[in-house]
């Protein structure tokens, strides 16, 4: 269980470095953007929270799907109107599935601190990786959260 | 639904957290290490702060977390002022570096780590987790949206202090602590504007070696903190500690960039201008006195507002003389016909930011060449006396892909180099460029002529910028270039 937590954590900041970089590049460096991304993630983590009934492994397989599709779709087709509502709709999702993520294994395991602490500790990992793949290609982000992804999704 | 103690306080701590963390990384970014990068590394100090408070809140007492929360708070309350009088005294030292690593290790030791402790010693039985974390979400959203939405940084800043005191009477339950932070708070929330003009006055002529300072205007702008202060070495704007411009030294910036360009375009040929970056306002001004029809390109509204106001002696526009369009140049470009310029004049700060080196790619130079005539003139800075180096090669490089000819034009005066480039053919030949710039009285020029430079750029293999090599740009731009 704790690698699982702390993989989730690391493809949680490999999505936000990935996701943050692509809409700044593909969406412009508008202000208005940078909140509400920040607030469709804070706000999705916060709704993923409450959600009691939610099964992890659709919510996992809908925002890693957004985040591809809006990551593809920034990268494509820069300032097209819907590159930037992806996007947002994308940070969203992978908020509500982080939200939903640490309720539901923190009441699983009864220990909020250990969940807390090593979804965090796999989330700087993933910022941190994210950091450094943006000075040796952007796109590797991308190819290497994905697989993360699809890792989770068939683990146990 | 009815908030307890505990729920109220998740809700505060979520509120502190990200509040604290768009203040740090604001005052150190405008204060003198502007870049993405800087947010990145106080974003990563943040979480990694995150993880030391969750691995110790369970082994420490009530006594030690309450001593470092008000540790933490105290920090907290002080960022907006102490980093700039920090780094200006410390810089007399010549250790304004150390004050870096203060805060680097102050953000995670402190701020961040404290707060973490708040949620899981909240949250000991497991069940109220899903609550508690939805509560420390919901108050940094809060908090978010006060940022966002406040009329101006001051009223978000009392605001942060009112959580503070919160905060610290959630934490003591002590009238007389609770009584000494109000006091304190209202101190600060009333004393800010002092406080911030003697931070930047000592900033200003520690840092910046400026004599006999008078700060005329401090804002911060959704993207960035302006300054505009009048010294013995003239009115300079400042945008996140770095001069942008100043009246004497930096004028002749702008005549190389957008006078020479404009005197070189034949008179019946000088219809419209579009000018990035508004700046001062110069480069503008000097096109409008040659009679273009000018229109200007600015992100930040505020650049645009203060540029205007405090430069007037040094433009002499009136207002309707030069068109403004607000937004990211990227998007406006695109948003303009193609084939309409006569003259695209880049007036925009060095890649010092992601926003601004996207600026300098061969995608962003195609989108100028097609809003240019076939004959049309782009006008740029390379940043870097050395247009064969590292930063200058990588732009003209960008430029030598994106335009059918360019010419370099080093000058000594400004101690820069330049690129004119058209999408077809200059309407002007080197030597005109030599003639132009005596009779400014510009100083000494060199010309690289359109085959000189590209067969220098292929022997040096010196690649352009592009979206997928940028950081490292930002790295070398910020090591390699002077100030500007």
């Amino acid at each position: 269980m704790n690698k699982h937590i702390v993989l989730t954590g690391i493809w949680l900041g490999l999505v936000q470095t990935g996701l943050g970089y692509a809409v700044l590049v593909g969406a412009g460096s508008s202000i208005l953007l940078f909140f509400a991304t920040l607030t469709a993630w804070i706000a999705g983590g916060a709704l993923g929270a409450t959600l009691k009934t939610v099964r992890l492994r659709p919510l996992l397989l809908a925002a890693g799907i957004a985040a591809i599709a809006a990551t593809a779709n920034l990268t494509l087709y820069s300032f097209n109107p819907s590159a930037a509502a992806l996007g947002l709709a994308a940070g969203a999702l992978v908020g509500v599935f982080a939200g939903r993520f640490i309720a539901f294994t923190g009441i699983e395991l009864q220990d909020a601190r250990r969940v807390l602490f090593l979804e965090n500790n796999g989330f700087i990992t993933g910022l941190t990786l994210g950091l450094v793949l943006l000075f040796v290609e952007p796109l590797s982000i991308a190819a290497i959260a994905g697989l993360l992804w699809a890792g989770l999704l068939f683990m146990d | 639904m009815r908030l307890d103690h505990d729920d109220r306080f998740a809700l505060a701590a979520g509120a502190a957290l990200l509040g604290g963390q768009i203040i740090i990384v604001r005052e150190i970014g405008s204060t003198f290490f502007a870049t993405e990068i800087t947010a990145a590394a106080a974003s990563l100090a943040t979480v990694t702060g995150l993880s030391v408070g969750y691995s110790l809140a369970h082994r420490i007492d009530t006594r030690s977390q309450q001593l470092w929360g008000g540790a933490s708070l105290l920090f907290l309350a002080f960022t907006p002022v102490s980093i700039r009088f920090l780094v200006a005294l410390m810089s007399g030292f010549r250790i304004e570096l150390a004050a870096a690593m203060i805060l680097g290790l102050g953000v995670p030791g402190l701020v961040s780590g404290w707060l973490a402790t708040v949620l899981p010693r909240l949250a000991q039985n497991a069940n109220r987790l899903p609550r508690l974390y939805a509560l420390e979400s919901l108050g940094a959203l809060a908090m978010l949206l006060v940022f966002a939405l406040s009329p101006g940084w001051r009223w978000a800043l009392t605001l942060f202090w009112a959580l503070l005191v919160y905060l610290m009477h959630r934490m003591l339950e002590r009238r007389g602590a609770t009584i000494t932070a109000a006091g304190l708070a209202a101190i600060l929330a009333i004393a800010y504007p002092t406080l911030d003009k003697k931070a930047s006055h000592l900033f200003f002529s520690d840092y910046h070696n400026l004599h006999n300072i008078s700060p005329l205007a401090a804002v911060y702008s959704p993207f960035q903190r302006i300054d505009i202060i009048d010294s013995e070495e003239g009115r300079s704007l400042f945008l996140d500690g770095v001069p942008f411009f100043r009246t004497g030294d930096l004028t002749d910036f702008n005549t190389v960039i957008a006078e020479v360009p404009g005197m070189l375009r034949p008179k019946h040929k000088r219809g419209k201008a579009l000018v990035v970056g508004s700046g001062s306002f110069s480069s503008s001004a000097k096109l409008n006195r040659l009679r273009f029809n000018v229109t200007v390109v600015e992100l930040d509204r505020d650049v645009a507002r203060l540029g205007f106001k405090y430069f007037q002696k040094e433009h002499g526009l009136k207002p309707g003389d030069v068109r403004v369009l607000y937004g990211d140049a990227r998007r406006v470009l695109r948003e303009l016909p193609e084939k309409t310029f006569d003259l695209i004049v880049l007036d925009i700060p060095a890649p010092f930011h992601l926003r601004t080196a996207m600026l300098y790619t061969p995608d962003f130079f195609r989108l100028v060449a097609s809003r240019l005539k076939p004959d049309g003139i782009a006008s740029l800075s390379l940043c870097s006396y050395r247009w064969d180096g590292p930063v200058g090669g990588a732009i003209a490089a960008s430029a030598a892909e994106a335009f059918g000819e360019i010419f370099v034009t080093a000058s000594d005066s400004v101690g820069l180099s330049f690129i004119y480039a058209s999408p077809q053919r200059l309407p002007f030949m080197p030597d005109e460029v030599t003639r132009a710039f005596a009779s400014l009285r510009l100083g000494n020029v060199e010309i690289g002529s359109n085959d000189f430079v590209r067969k220098r750029l292929q022997g040096k293999k010196l690649k352009p910028l592009s979206n997928r090599r940028l950081l490292p740009a930002l790295i070398l731009a910020r090591w390699q270039l002077p100030n500007l």
